[in-house]
């Protein structure tokens, strides 16, 4: 008698066919082959004898439990199913912004969303913190003194393409300027001030 | 620092009374850039932390060049913005 698995994967598969009596049973409380190997057979207990797939032998050696490595994976599948989805909580904003209060509230927002934050009073902080950080989003305000958000967008896009970033401004609102920091600055998006926080809100589950 | 809304609030007025004052002697030093650049910021934050008064008021102080209508205006918002 082979039993057979009639999943893919033994390791998680609990339900397999004997191939001799065709009675289904569970692998995991099964005895197994000690030659364990990915094609490894078990023995039915309702058959008297069995024969392991891979080593072509009568199998005379068993393990009366799963093999250990095979058990956790086991366990770490059934952890990863019965893991609780966490919604954004590890999704990291970085907020770029010359105004004390508008970091302040933005900070807040984010972080009533399920955002990890972290803020910078200008481009050049910005920029230093990205050399050992690794935000998910990048929130930059247009207009600010020396470098700006647009100019920022654009020196980040040059070093790490995939990092989105959402340019917001009360000054460049028209179509035009929308345009040029979506193209010519590489921006993500493109945020109108005063911040409506349900918008920004979409525009970073659109984005993460 | 736990950010709290009733923190948000000291914040925003603080930022208010700070930038208002700066206004005004700005105002009186007829500095247009700097004029400008406040009522801007003004303009984004007063809508931001849900005052859209504040900011309708700080984009007419952006657009005007008349000295005693922007005082009226920083009055105005100083007004609006006020605890209650």
């Amino acid at each position: 008698m082979v039993a057979m698995p009639l999943e893919e994967t033994p390791a998680v598969a609990c339900r397999v066919q004997c191939l001799q009596c065709a009675q289904p049973f569970d692998a995991m409380s099964a005895p197994w082959c000690r030659c364990v190997t990915k094609t490894i057979s078990l023995a039915c207990p309702q058959c008297a004898f069995c024969l392991c797939k891979a080593s072509q032998a009568a199998v005379t050696s068993f393990w009366f439990h799963a093999p250990q490595p095979l058990i956790e994976r086991r366990r770490a599948e059934q952890r990863r199913r019965a893991a609780p989805r966490m919604r954004i909580a590890t999704k990291m904003v970085l907020i770029v912004d010359d105004d004390e209060e508008i970091r302040l509230i933005a900070e807040y927002a984010l972080q009533e969303m399920g955002y990890a934050t972290a803020t910078a009073n200008s481009a050049a902080a910005a920029l230093a913190m990205l050399q050992s950080m690794r935000p998910d989003i990048i929130l930059t305000d247009a207009l600010m003194p020396k470098t700006d958000g647009r100019e920022l967008c654009r020196l980040v896009k040059e070093r790490d393409p995939s990092l989105k970033v959402v340019v917001m401004t009360s000054l460049y609102t028209g179509t035009r300027y929308r345009n040029e920091a979506l193209s010519r600055f590489r921006a993500d998006e493109y945020l109108a001030k005063p911040i409506d926080f349900a918008k920004l809100q979409k525009i970073l589950e659109k984005l993460v | 620092m736990k950010l709290t809304p009733e923190l948000l609030r000291v914040k925003f007025q603080e930022g208010l009374e700070r930038r208002t004052a700066e206004l005004f002697t700005l105002i009186d030093a007829g500095d247009a850039d700097g004029i400008y650049r406040a009522f801007h910021s003004l303009a984004g934050i007063g809508g931001t932390f849900g005052f859209p008064e504040v900011t309708a008021l700080a984009r007419e102080g952006e657009a005007t060049r008349d000295r005693d209508r922007q005082r009226t205006l920083v009055r105005r918002i100083i007004a609006t913005a006020a605890p209650r």
